[in-house]
């Protein structure tokens, strides 16, 4: 008999769940009418040109606004720098900034979870990395029902897929590849003298932030008429193509003298090649990203330059986006990070 | 064999100590407002995060307690959601919806037999047996996805109703077969003592083969709920899924040496669980911290549990 009273008790608790989910009517979470922030403006599908990051003056907010950031995972140090950036902008924006992330990158129904739950709390603005560029949208969506603007920051959210869902997004605030691996090659450039010849691992090819550091080679090389171009290829963003690709250009080539690499890790690779083509301290290699691993290398001499992306202004950036728009202000639709070289010298 | 034992009761006090603790705390977050917890927004965040595992979890409880357990439900559920987002993209429009399920569900059933006849026939241990296909379905959900997420295009996803409707009917079809089917009372014999059962003519082989196709078919329900929420199958999809639901089937009060327990004390522990993991994202409690005190009360409660039944002597 208990068995069975129980046992109805807990059918009546999903029933009621789903009876008190049927209403078509959205949920109320009406914020009061003295916080509704302006409506967020579309960001349109077609590529928008990133600006840089406006200066909204003193921000002097009206109230400590509640700001979500909301990451992928604590356990990469790329987003514990950006949680200490968000930090100290909330604290001097007087913010109530709550952080949080999924237990593991890859758990896209975790962070969606974690999306719910901002929703829930009412909070003012959310700020999101999403762990996947197209399976956030509809909880990201409930979002925009319930009136609380979304700040993209690192990794975008597929513009196609969100305007097709009708998802709103205030801003997209990722780093400015293309200006990095500029900045990258022109160093290898000077180094190399202002002329020889280079090549350029690139990564997987169609992806954006590929293409975009693709450009900022090209870009730089236009401005050096004597260096010139052996013989660009797609590494895949990985260390054992980078070895494999790169000894077989180097065959090919034998007076390449400079390479630039879209990540470190085909760096490191292409390190390996050069070391087993006897041919240490002969090619200049630049890379991208600013990993532990490849700091080894600067300091070992082994590689030239590499560049630092700055997650602590991406998550600075997120939190000063939502209080200006909270506050009224107009906010661009794309927002590029700077970027910085860093050399042997640079390192501490 | 009372189906809600005393283990299970307890918990459900429990679950309801645990939703009073953050109602004061959502409560006092808001300067002593209507607490955040008891919302109607959150209180349906709570059944459609949970739901998921409780799906898993249901599954689960039929496999431990023919005296099995199935690792793979995580690396199936990513499996069958790739299937369903792959023969749904590959049909016009939203035509490929219906052979998309069917197609997702028969991948779960499938792999589901594929486990039990290994485990049956070969008579290698249950734990080895889905920790090899747990392998084996993640890389295959890779292999089927190209590495890649599938975006599945015009569903509105996001919707509460669904995802709770298919938790509700697993729920009640797994909690009615194994308390009115004579399979159901063969499930628990298989686990209590395999040789009394096959005395008494329990046609074990065939009940464990059944358990498993169980658990992959509520796996696969797992996956047409993933997609519901996420508009998408994911070869990356709910990794690790296999120890919530453990964890949820023992908190319920069955035994993992098999033979005893039941649903509905399955659906308190995923609630337990998801109430917390709700709760403290709540509350805004770090992430490893959600981690420490989730494990902690898995382990209070078991070990409560225990302790009572020692002094009950």
């Amino acid at each position: 008999m208990r068995t069975l009273t129980v046992g109805l008790a807990i059918v009546a608790v999903f029933g009621l769940g789903v009876l008190a989910g049927c209403p078509k009517a959205p949920p109320s979470v009406q914020p009061p009418l003295a916080k509704q922030p302006p409506p967020p403006p579309t960001v349109a599908p077609a590529a928008t040109k990133a600006e840089e990051m406006p200066d909204f003056g003193e921000l002097r907010p009206a109230k400590a606004y509640k700001i979500a950031l909301i990451m992928k995972t604590m356990s990469n140090p790329f987003f514990q720098t950006m949680e200490r950036g968000a930090k100290e902008e909330a604290g001097k924006l007087g913010i109530d900034l709550s952080s949080q992330a999924a237990d593991k990158e890859t758990d896209d129904e975790k962070q969606a979870g974690i999306v719910e739950n901002a929703i829930a709390k009412k909070v003012d603005a959310i700020v999101i990395a999403p762990a996947d560029s197209k399976t956030l949208i509809p909880a990201l969506l409930k979002a925009n029902e319930a009136g609380i603007p979304v700040i993209n920051v690192d990794n975008r959210i597929d513009p196609q897929a969100a305007a097709d869902a009708g998802l709103k997004l205030v801003t997209f605030i990722g780093p400015d590849n293309a200006a990095g691996a500029e900045k990258a090659a022109r160093h290898l450039f000077e180094t190399m003298g202002g002329k020889g010849k280079v090549a350029m691992l690139e990564g997987i090819r169609g992806v954006d932030n590929a293409e975009n550091r693709k450009q900022g080679f090209e870009r730089a090389l236009k401005d050096f008429p004597g260096i010139e171009l052996a013989e660009t290829q797609s590494a895949e963003w990985e260390l054992e193509k980078g070895e494999s690709v790169f000894s077989t250009m180097l065959t090919a080539h034998s007076d390449i003298t400079g390479l630039f690499c879209a990540n470190d890790m085909m760096a490191l690779g292409a390190i390996r090649a050069i070391e087993g083509a006897g041919k240490k301290g002969k090619v200049l290699v630049a890379g991208y990203d600013n990993l532990a691993a490849a700091q080894e290398k600067l300091k070992s001499g082994e590689l030239l330059c590499t560049i630092e992306q700055h997650p602590d202004l991406m998550g600075a950036y997120g939190v000063r986006c939502a209080v200006a728009l909270l506050e009224g202000k107009e906010i661009p639709p794309e927002i590029a990070v700077p970027t910085d070289l860093i050399t042997k010298e640079g390192l501490p | 064999m009372p189906l809600l034992n005393y283990r299970a009761l307890g918990m459900l006090v429990a679950l309801v100590l645990i939703c009073g603790v953050m109602t004061v705390l959502t409560s006092w977050q808001n300067d002593w407002g209507s607490p955040t917890f008891l919302s109607d927004v959150n209180l349906r965040n709570v059944l459609l995060q949970c739901s998921i595992t409780t799906v898993a979890a249901a599954g689960m409880t039929l496999v431990i307690i023919a005296g099995g357990i199935d690792l793979s439900v995580g690396s199936v559920l990513a499996l069958c959601s790739v299937v369903l987002a792959v023969v749904v993209r590959a049909l016009p429009g939203l035509s490929g919806i219906g052979p998309g399920v069917l197609a997702c569900l028969v991948a779960g059933a499938a792999f589901g037999m594929l486990n039990g006849l290994l485990v049956a026939r070969t008579g290698a241990p249950p734990f080895i047996v889905t920790l090899g296909t747990l392998f084996v379905g993640r890389g295959l959900a890779y292999v089927f996805a190209g590495g890649q997420t599938i975006h599945v295009e015009g569903v509105r996803a996001g919707a509460f109703a669904p995802p709770v409707l298919i938790t509700l009917g697993v729920i009640m079809a797994a909690h009615l077969f194994l308390s009115l089917t004579p399979y159901g009372r063969y499930v628990y014999a298989t686990g209590g003592s395999e040789e009394a059962a096959r005395l008494s003519g329990v046609p074990i082989g065939r009940v464990r083969v059944l358990t498993y196709i169980a658990s992959g078919i509520c796996a696969a329900l797992g996956a047409v709920i993933y997609w519901l929420r996420m508009a998408a199958g994911n070869p990356l999809a709910q990794d690790g899924l296999e120890l919530y639901a453990i964890a949820a089937v023992i908190v319920g009060g069955t035994s993992l040496s098999g033979g005893q327990g039941d649903i509905l004390g399955t659906v308190i522990g995923a609630l337990i669980m998801g109430v917390l993991a709700n709760g403290l994202g709540l509350l805004a409690v770090p992430d490893y911290w959600q981690k420490v005190i989730i494990g902690t009360v898995i382990v209070a409660a078991v070990a409560a549990d225990r302790l009572r039944a020692k002094w009950q002597k």
